[in-house]
């Protein structure tokens, strides 16, 4: 019989593993609380229709982010025939919690015990026949790593949504029970029958959605209530808490035996903690393994990293023989000009110049995954949590940063982790200031043209990225609709681990696939688009492939880079039209260079294309190039996602003006300050508009906080009163 | 027109058709807003997979 069965359980425990293992699907698994930001649907393999729901991890089914609230939604709302509930064997009475709230809503239960492996191993036991009986329902001892007691899993929940056995929930002590039953009595036939066990436990905490969907049978009990505040001098939320303790602590007791060393030794986890999450020592360790990365992965002065190798060696086969060949081809078959310009420019100059990086993004994609599935991942936004706070930001912004890194869309919509809408919308607004995965070329472009492969160019970019999120996050609380106090940062850090072959394979080839496709669809079609517009002039003729003189495209980013022209990249308009096609994807912006500048130089070598940037523009001008491009309006999927999350256009718009700005104001003072450094003469244009930067900045960044101001004056009157 | 333009551009109309077709599908399934199909599919609604 089809039956949908939701997949609940505490962020971290293991859902999307399990789902996986079930329905044969490829989700992306994190080891980070917060990986899955949506529910997704899959048909259990040999289930006979039967249709497994994923929600992100959730503690209780009192929900504060977005995410928690689409699963308690589906819960309450989707009418699943049977939930099963993946409870973390290791840390076990925290994981309860939730599945007595879920046993409260009267949807068929089976309680996955996962990770059951780990707790044998650690010398402990769970008894499940007994713990079965005390929850009343079926527990199944799992773990999904391993695909251990899977079947019987799928079994046992089937058979809880063909047969409908509902669980009644576990009384939480007389005083509370009270009020649960005068609720139930007051809420009859306003609720589902199956369901009035839930809505009059949460009347019974005053959770503020439910109270105010019943608002009657909540001003009832309100005087109930009260009385038992006033016996436990505790809120109402409070008491029914430890009331769930309480009986946890009773059930665990009866249930669990615990490894003999547990209580009295740290683990591997905790001694590692001590030193990557030190106080002091914890960033520096930070900076110090994304710098050993991207050396490892580019390089720096005389020792090529993994990456740029694999990259040179891609970039020659390319020229040599794969362009070479074709161009030879075309002349011996008399292809017509246009044609072979299309194809030498558009297809290997454009599409081949992007896909001469990918190996490099495979090799720091292989580096990032790794590091994400051991836990150092979450160690990292626990240790920055100290420095975004300090700017203002809560720390649960770097998780979005760093899924920012690989993809600036899901970046963004990741932000629904964040409980407070104020950090919300700042973190969306700023996630994209981070490198994202197709800006690494750009990066290696510049490192590879006009600094000698150095890697120290790349950890610019991060640094860079870092560095203005932690400004915006100054600025922006100075504007009305973000102002406010950060929301505070709990976050659980996963246990370390081994990382997973086959995980770390998949993630990176997932963004290396991702990278290939973007590739041959959008970024060839751009170029081509790119290559029409720079070979025909305004009267569509074909003056010659190494004419873009008088092209439409010269003509519309001549016009253009005479803004650009104070950041260094002079009457450059290739500089100014590659920025602007960058929009449509970023990587886009080496492709369109590779299809205007090999209009110039054919038949010339991979390197070349470099020589010919690092004629072009100084170093200086060069890296404001690049943090232009970094910094400034992300790609049109980023912009799509950022109005999703932000909910208006004019947000977003705002959100779009306050990115090019910054992105030109830093691009300004980089460029100034690398020119003196560098011993050459900045513009001056550029000159004057890096200080009115620095002063416009500096202002905004010392500036009193007037909402903070008005704040304070009121607690200051409140406490006077 | 050459024998050789027009095998170029049989294989350039294809390229391109072949990218603006994936590009169609990649949109009306739903499955990604950025035209990879790949990197954002952890953030979508009610992603179905079939067996």
């Amino acid at each position: 019989m089809p039956c949908t069965i939701a997949l609940a359980g505490n962020p971290n425990c293991g859902k999307t593993t399990l789902f996986n293992k079930l329905t044969g699907a490829s989700q992306r698994v994190g080891n980070w609380p917060g990986v899955t930001i949506d529910r997704k649907t899959g048909k259990i393999r040999g289930a006979d229709g039967a249709e497994l729901v994923d929600t992100p991890g959730i503690y209780s089914l009192s929900p504060y982010s977005p995410e928690e609230i689409v699963t308690r939604n589906f819960l309450l709302e989707g009418n699943p025939d049977a939930v099963i509930n993946i409870v973390d064997a290791t840390n076990i009475e925290r994981n309860l919690f939730l599945t007595l709230q879920i046993l409260d809503t009267g949807i068929p239960t089976v309680v996955a015990l996962n990770m059951m492996d780990t707790v044998r191993k650690n010398g402990g036991s769970v008894n499940a026949q007994k713990l079965s009986e005390k929850l009343g329902c079926p527990v199944i001892p799992i773990s999904a790593l391993k695909s251990e007691g899977v079947d019987e899993l799928v079994k046992a929940a089937v058979a809880a949504a063909e047969g409908g056995l509902r669980p009644t929930g576990l009384p939480l002590g007389d005083g509370i029970e009270r009020l649960v039953s005068s609720a139930e009595e007051t809420i009859s036939g306003k609720v589902p029958d199956e369901k009035k066990r839930w809505y009059a436990v949460k009347l019974v905490e005053l959770d503020p959605t439910v109270s105010e969907a019943l608002p009657e049978a909540a001003a009832k009990l309100k005087e109930e209530c009260a009385e038992l505040e006033k016996e436990y001098d505790d809120s109402m939320d409070s008491i029914v808490s430890d009331a769930r303790y309480e009986l946890i602590g009773t059930i665990v007791s009866d249930t669990v035996t615990r490894p003999v060393s547990e209580e009295h030794t740290d683990t591997v986890s905790d001694r590692i903690d001590r030193i990557v999450t030190h106080r002091i020592a914890g960033i520096p360790i930070f900076i110090g393994v994304l710098g050993a990365v991207f050396l490892g992965v580019i390089g720096f002065g005389d020792f090529v990293g993994i990456g740029t190798y694999l990259t040179d060696w891609l970039n020659g086969f390319i020229e040599n023989p794969i362009g070479t060949s074709v161009e030879e081809w075309c002349a011996d078959n008399d292809v017509s000009d246009p044609l072979t310009g299309l194809i030498m420019s558009a297809f290997i100059g454009g599409v081949g110049a992007v896909i001469g990086f990918l190996p490099q993004m495979l090799v720091l994609f292989l580096a990032l995954c790794i590091l994400e599935d051991i836990g150092y991942m979450a160690r990292a936004a626990f240790v920055m949590d100290r420095v975004f706070r300090f700017f203002g930001l809560s720390g649960k912004s770097f998780i979005p940063v760093l899924v920012g890194t690989g993809c600036g869309v899901p970046g963004i919509m990741s932000t629904r982790t964040i409980e407070s809408d104020r950090d919300r919308r700042i973190t969306a607004m700023t996630v994209t200031f981070m490198p994202c995965g197709a800006k690494l070329p750009i990066i290696a472009l510049i490192a590879g043209a006009l600094f000698d492969n150095n890697g120290f160019v790349a950890l610019f970019a991060y640094a860079l990225g870092i560095v203005v999120i932690l400004m915006s996050g100054i600025i922006l609380k100075k504007w009305k609709s973000l102002a406010g106090s950060p929301a505070p940062f709990i976050m659980e850090l996963p246990p370390y681990h081994l990382p997973s072959i086959l995980n770390v394979i998949k993630g990176t080839l997932d963004r290396g696939w991702a990278f290939v496709k973007k590739a041959g669809t959008i970024i060839l079609l751009a170029s081509v688009f790119v290559w029409f517009l720079a070979s025909y002039d305004g009267s569509f003729n074909y003056p010659g492939a190494d004419a873009t003189t008088d092209s439409i495209l010269q003509s519309i980013g001549e016009v253009i880079s005479i803004i650009f022209q104070p950041l260094g990249w002079e009457d450059h308009w290739e500089l100014t039209v590659g920025s602007i096609t960058g929009l449509i994807a970023k990587e886009n912006l080496v492709g369109t260079l590779g299809t205007l500048f090999s209009f110039d130089e054919v038949s010339e070598a991979g390197e070349e294309y470099w020589a010919i940037l690092a004629t072009y523009i100084t170093p200086a001008a060069g890296l404001a190039f690049l943090t232009f491009n970094l910094l400034c309006a992300p790609c049109f999927a980023a912009i799509g996602a950022m109005h999703r999350e932000l909910g208006t256009w004019k947000s977003t718009g705002m959100a779009v003006a306050y990115q090019c700005m910054i992105a030109y104001a830093i691009a300004s003072i980089v460029y100034v300050i690398g020119s003196f450094i560098d011993g050459t003469s900045p513009e001056i244009s550029g000159i004057v508009i890096a200080v009115i930067s620095v002063v416009a900045l500096v202002y905004l960044l010392v500036s009193k906080d007037p909402f903070m101001t008005k704040a304070k004056a009121a607690r200051r009157e409140a406490v006077a009163q | 027109m050459s024998v050789g333009s027009a095998i170029v551009l049989v294989i350039v109309i294809a390229t391109i058709g072949g990218a603006i077709v994936s590009l169609v599908r990649s949109h009306r399934s739903g499955h990604c807003s950025c035209g990879c199909d790949g990197c954002c599919k952890n953030c979508q609604k009610n992603v179905e997979i079939k067996e």
